[in-house]
């Protein structure tokens, strides 16, 4: 009897999630010294989230041929590392919401929070070096050696994109989004879980170029979608303030494809709002660009590049994982690439 | 803050195809006389290596063979609208629509070697196509890859069967397929069985693997490739055995499998390079070299020396140095062009021009622009292009062109403007001399023989200086890339893309000789219809019968035939061209030489009745403009030097060669490094990169783009294509 | 000269061709439905969702190839499988040449997305915006035998007549090209899954008069098992790809 794709999704999701919070929580357990910086540091990762990397970490290793406990140490770094991002993310982003609490930043002040982000970093760290016993000495360097370099393509990834907004840049094209989300979003959301859980899987054996393909299509499209309930989404369940993006002036596909459509005289007026900072932005002006958005259909134009790329990966998955056996795991990466663009 | 309030100023140096191009594309009305263009010219004449003039008795002057392709949509595209705005009386032009100025001329033909040493012409007259070059896209274009590949195989089908139904000895006819056994794993099956079990060594075996072919083909990707490249091989080899032997003595026979042959070596290098797949298209066998890919899928040596073969190089001038031992051409660009040129022409395969490139195509192209209020500066030379200093440059701020510098070779009386057609019954045309009458000080450069269009020649009258903001917002550069690394120092010496590009992409030097006949071809031994042949001996490899242009000129006592001919030109060993003041009358003399041996020795292959003693053209036969003609005893080679010959060596005038792997050197006129400036022609990265018309008009386009984002790029047909 | 002033060159979304084959197959301006044979021009109306999706594929690609071509500094360490912590070979572009040579039959792989779009059974999910129906058209037979003859239309003009008969309740998805009409068609036998299911081998495709172009026949015999049945209608001559046909037997 099989599940529907619909259902596979979420179900895995729990699956694999649970695995990864339980191996997590040795992690987060109160230490000392700095114990009050330990309870800060469990905060956001106990706020819940999807679980996708891990479980698109987990997945693959097992599709692939991998024992289910082989991959859970690195999907416990890469949750970490996902929610140290997110830390710094909403420092930088000056975000007042994540997850339907208020950020780390508002509640316990910047200082504090920077120091909880490189705390769950280094936790990241430790979970991958605790891959050795399980592993090996030699995979358990490789899989590190990816998560340095999902490091810094992440970190220069969110670089290009403060630069737009510090800049106040009004000309950027889709392949310099694509670019920037490829280095930001897609290595540790989609191309560092699925290499690693190949590499897992396949003890090293198997080349991983191609998963950059893979990878970045998926990433990209998960990414776009995230934008894209931003603006539409139901505020509960996504999580983040509704339009937030708007309010921080983040170059989306949908923001730069409206400074491409609008008339000049309208470009004034939104370069002149990207030019504020965000607490002399108003909610008329942000209503303003959301509508502006509607009228030249921008949403539109960034869901079809999403539905693209989405096909983009359906058909790199074919490549990757169609000389595999069947298995629940290699449907469910199969069904993620249409979830990414279905979920609320 | 916004410039809407004054026009931008353009200016466009250079008249070639791809220069005047980008100055139609920015002037069309949809513009709103937004930008205010002038176009820099040395010289008289517009055209570049496409111009042309009048000579004596009105004769047509070029500086080669331009035969235009039925696939040049682009280039067609601009004449039509060209001369549908230009709207001419054709009560008193005789070329006054554009099928007046351009025919179909569907018989190509190509020279091959027989065993005995003779030379014999195939010639063929490929079939008519729907619809004309330049007319709109329709949504049922015929190419596809699948229908390409497919019509490869039932072109071989045919073949193979027509010798199966000369062989009595093999009557069989191929069994009716049930409908399951199209379904993929049948057609495995059947495969596997074919490579196992011999059978392919029958001619009915063969047909029966080419059906499994054309179905594999049919849905391409159902098939591990490996098995359509094993097939492919198979299919190959076994039929080039079991037809060599018949095709020893059918020498029609055996050209079609040199066709056969090499296209199926071109599919399975498709296949085998991803070529068919890749997002990069074709691209990826850029560095391979035509002859050399070919060889290494399995094509056989035979056929690579086929006529059709040394036509394609032939036909491309593809020779390194302009030596033609040395033939080389990237794999990538051959096999786009013959793609491009078989399977997408309209109309016909080509199309002649019924007056000199310059009448035809310069000459409507000056008229539209001059009614739409372009400016023409004649007679001024390029000397540099001044870059903005990158130490006065901003933080952040891209580098500009800050100046053009100019010599000016000539002022027109008066002041206005040089008035540059002539009229010549009816047809304005470019004349082979400036009109001296209107410059300043013009008996005195005729006398003293000034030769404007001569890179030699530096003769200025003063030199003038147009700077950024004050004479031009933007720079157009449309010279020929020979010319880049005298005009361009800067760029070439800052840029190293700009270095790299003239250190890889390299131009060769041509020649060409036009010659006048009292007798007609028939007479001469070619009884055919008129044609342009190519292939043949070096020099000269390529001949056109142009007799229809005779009746554009005024002759007293009219020929009866034309012939025009053109090659290569190697380079002067040993020598630097720059440094050599009579480079350029050594070159004119050594294509002076080369004709002449050319006519007495290697014509008669071609026109059987050439030569009355061996060795010896009938000189008697060439029409002197000037006077004698007929026998007499004057006539010996001494009559050839009535004739046009032309060495085609200025910088400006050398070819661009696509060489293999050079096809990542060009750049693009969309590259934006330097913020009012943007180049054009047939040498930049123009999505077809090779020397034609086509690339030209193309880069023009893209040139305009550059500059004011229209025309949009899915509009430049074929730019986007593998 | 104050560079605030100088005019300036408009900033371009795209410098370079698409040079996948994706080109020749996409369609220009126009209602009809992409066509095998698609030519590369494409008239300056308003990009479709076609057009957009495609064209977003060829961006992605050229995005993620340029990037690995580039070939970041670390790139140079996941070279080969062969690896050693001090391993260190620095060629990107050797990447990229493997890059190359990876055969992706992409192209006809996603036309064959573009064209069948939802109704095939088995093959792509239902894309999220055009909604879970089929294209095709959908009979259902009642139990007892009495073939149901139901005419729907399937692609914009084509008329096609589905004739099924079935001891059980049956689902019949169709798609079809339009330019499949008037040509010599077949159709395979219809097959599970499941390897061992048996084939629904009693099926054909013919074309009879001008009013319905086309009709399809297909007969299920008694114990044959539920589930979906899927068989492609091909070209006689050429074998192409021209439609698909999915029945699905409802379980009791």
């Amino acid at each position: 009897m099989t599940t529907s794709a619909a259902d596979l999704v979420p179900a895995i999701l729990r699956e694999y999630g649970d695995l990864t919070r339980v191996a997590l929580c040795d992690y987060l357990r109160p230490r000392e010294p700095q114990r009050q910086l330990y309870s800060l540091v469990a905060d956001y990762p106990r706020r819940g989230g999807r679980m996708l990397r891990p479980s698109l970490c987990i997945a693959t290793a097992r599709a692939f041929g991998a024992a289910p406990e082989d991959a859970v140490g690195t999907a416990v770094a890469l949750e970490l590392f996902h929610n140290a991002f997110l830390v710094h993310d909403d420092i930088e982003d000056e975000s007042d919401e994540r997850r339907g609490s208020p950020t780390l930043h508002a509640l316990h002040g910047i200082p504090v929070a920077v120091n909880v982000g490189d705390a769950l970093t280094l936790l990241g760290l430790r979970a991958l070096l605790d891959n050795r016993t399980r592993l090996g000495t030699r995979l358990a360097v490789q899989v590190m050696e990816e998560a340095e370099r999902m490091a810094r393509e992440t970190v220069e990834g969110q670089a290009i994109e403060l630069g737009w907004r510090r800049d106040n840049a009004l000309h950027i094209s889709d392949a310099d989004y694509l670019d920037m989300v490829l280095k930001k979003t897609c290595w540790y959301t989609t191309i560092f879980p699925t290499r690693t859980g190949v590499l897992i899987g396949s003890r090293g054996n198997h080349d991983l170029n191609r998963f950059l393909r893979f990878g970045f299509f998926l990433g990209a499209a998960f990414q776009i979608q995230d934008d894209l309930l931003n603006l539409e989404g139901n505020a509960q369940r996504y999580g983040k303030e509704l339009s937030g993006d708007i309010w921080e002036g983040k170059r989306t596909l949908m923001l730069i494809h409206l400074l491409r459509a609008i008339t000049d005289d309208e470009r004034g007026r939104l370069a002149e709002f990207l030019s504020q900072p965000r607490d002399a932005r108003t909610l008329p002006d942000v209503q303003w660009v959301r509508e502006r958005m509607n009228t030249y259909g921008s949403l539109e134009h960034a869901r079809q590049i999403a539905h693209g790329l989405a096909g983009a990966a359906l058909h790199e998955y074919g490549l990757l994982y169609a000389g595999l056996p069947d298995s629940r795991d290699k449907q469910f990466v199969q069904a993620v690439v249409t979830w990414v663009l279905e979920r609320r | 803050m916004s410039n809407n309030a004054r026009p931008i100023k353009v200016a466009i140096v250079g008249g070639g195809c791809a220069a005047i191009t980008t100055a139609f594309e920015l002037t069309r009305p949809e513009h709103h006389g937004r930008y205010e263009v002038t176009v820099y010219q040395l010289g008289w004449r517009l055209g570049g290596k496409g111009a042309s003039g009048r000579g004596p008795a009105d004769r047509i002057e070029e500086h080669g063979l331009h035969l235009w392709m039925g696939f040049y949509e682009n280039a067609f595209r601009l004449m039509r609208e060209c001369y549908a705005e230009l709207n001419r009386d054709p009560a008193h032009c005789p070329i006054a629509d554009w099928r007046d100025a351009f025919v179909p001329a569907p018989l190509v033909g190509v020279a091959d070697q027989l065993p005995n040493g003779q030379w014999s012409v195939f010639k063929g007259a490929l079939p008519p196509t729907e619809g004309l070059p330049g007319d709109p896209p329709t949504s049922n274009q015929r190419w596809s890859v699948t229908d390409y590949v497919s019509r490869s195989m039932a072109l071989l089908r045919t073949l193979i069967e027509t010798i199966q139904q000369r062989d009595a000895s093999s009557p069989e006819a191929p069994p009716r397929q049930s409908p399951d056994a199209r379904s993929t794993s049948a057609v495995l099956e059947g495969i596997s069985r074919l490579l196992q079990y011999g059978e392919l060594a029958t001619l009915a075996g063969l047909i029966q693997a080419i059906s499994l072919l054309e179905v594999a083909f049919g849905s391409f990707s159902q098939y591990p490739e490996n098995i359509i490249v094993r097939l492919l091989d198979a299919v190959a080899s076994n039929a080039r055995s079991i037809l060599e032997s018949r095709l020893e003595h059918d020498l029609g026979l055996r050209r079609v499998w040199q066709i056969i042959d090499v296209t199926l070596a071109t599919l399975r290098g498709e296949i085998r390079f991803g070529v068919l797949t890749d997002p990069r298209g074709f691209d990826v066998i850029d560095e391979y070299d035509g002859r050399e890919w070919l060889r290494l899928n399995g094509a056989s040596e035979t056929s690579l020396n086929s006529g059709w073969i040394r036509a394609l190089y032939d036909f491309g001038f593809s020779y390194e140095n302009g030596d033609t031992a040395r033939p080389r051409i990237s794999a990538a660009q051959a096999v786009r062009s013959v793609l491009r040129a078989f399977f997408t022409y309209r109309g016909a395969f080509f199309w002649r021009m019924q007056a000199g490139m310059g009448d035809v195509v310069f000459a409507p192209l000056y008229e539209v622009l001059k009614k739409r209020g372009v400016r023409f500066a004649f007679f001024h030379r390029l000397e540099n292009v001044k870059l903005a200093d990158p130490h006065l440059l901003q933080s952040g701020e891209t580098p500009y062109v800050e100046a053009l510098d100019f010599d000016v070779q000539a002022d027109v009386t008066g002041g206005g403007e040089y008035q540059p057609l002539v009229d010549i019954r009816g047809l304005p045309c470019w004349p082979s001399r400036p009109d001296y009458s209107q410059l300043v000080d013009g008996e005195r450069m005729a006398r003293n023989g000034w030769e404007f269009e001569s890179h030699w020649d530096r003769h200025k009258v003063r030199s003038k200086t147009l700077r950024v903001g004050e004479d031009f917002d933007f720079v157009v550069l449309g010279i020929g890339l020979g010319a880049v690394p005298y005009v361009g120092k800067e760029l070439v010496a800052r840029d190293p893309r700009w270095r790299a590009m003239v250190d890889h992409v390299r131009t060769v030097a041509t020649q060409a000789f036009q010659i006048w006949m009292s007798a007609d071809m028939k007479d001469l031994g070619w009884p055919d219809q008129p044609i342009a042949v190519s292939g043949f001996v070096e020099p000269f490899d390529t001949w056109a019968d142009m007799r229809h242009l005779i009746r554009h000129e005024t002759w007293q006592d009219t020929p009866r035939s034309l012939a025009y001919f053109c090659n290569v030109l190697p380079d002067l060993d040993g020598t630097d061209p720059h440094r050599e003041p009579s480079y350029a009358a050594k070159q004119r003399e050594s294509v002076r030489q080369n004709a002449i041996q050319f006519l007495n020795r290697d014509v008669v292959q071609l026109w059987p009745n050439a030569t009355h003693l061996p060795g010896k053209f009938r000189w008697d036969v060439l029409v002197d403009p000037n006077g004698t003609t007929g026998p007499g005893p004057v006539a010996n080679e001494a009559r050839f030097n009535s004739q046009f010959w032309t060495a085609n060596v200025n910088p400006t005038d050398r070819y661009a060669l696509s060489l293999p792997g050079s096809g990542a050197y060009r750049i693009s006129p969309l590259d934006g490094t330097y913020d009012n400036l943007t180049i054009c022609g047939d040498w930049t990265a123009c999505g077809f990169n090779a020397g034609c018309v086509e690339a030209a008009v193309m880069s023009g386009r893209l040139a305009a783009h550059a500059l004011s984002q229209s025309p949009p790029l899915e509009d430049i047909v074929g730019y986007d294509h593998p | 000269m104050n560079s605030h002033e100088r005019i300036k060159r408009p900033k371009l979304d795209r410098t370079q061709p698409i040079r996948s084959w994706s080109t020749l197959f996409t369609a220009p301006a126009g209602p009809e439905a992409t066509t095998a044979g698609g030519g590369a021009a494409h008239g300056p109306a308003a990009p479709s969702w076609n057009d957009v999706v495609s064209r977003s594929v060829d961006l992605g690609y050229r995005v993620i190839d340029e990037y690995m071509r580039q070939g970041q500094k670390a790139a140079q360490r996941f070279t080969d499988r062969s690896y050693t912590p001090d391993s260190m070979t620095s060629d990107a572009q050797e990447i990229g040449t493997r890059m190359a040579q990876y055969a992706s039959d992409f192209t006809a792989v996603w036309l064959e997305f573009l064209q069948l779009g939802a109704g095939n059974f088995g093959r792509w999910p239902t894309p999220p915006f055009e909604g879970a129906a089929p294209a095709g058209s959908a009979s259902r037979s009642a139990p007892p035998p009495p073939p149901s003859a139901a005419t729907e239309p399937a692609g914009t003009d084509t008329r096609v007549r589905v004739a099924v008969t079935s001891p059980y309740p049956t689902e019949v998805s169709l798609d079809v090209r339009p330019q499949a009409v008037g040509r010599r068609l077949i159709v395979q036998s219809l097959r599970a899954v499941t390897e061992d299911t048996p084939r629904l081998s009693d099926v054909t495709i013919e074309t009879t008069d001008a009013d319905t172009p086309l009709t399809l026949r297909i007969r299920v015999p008694a114990g044959q098992p539920a589930g979906v049945y899927n068989g492609l209608i091909v070209e006689e001559e050429s074998g192409k790809p021209m439609g698909t046909v999915s029945l699905r037997i409802l379980p009791e």
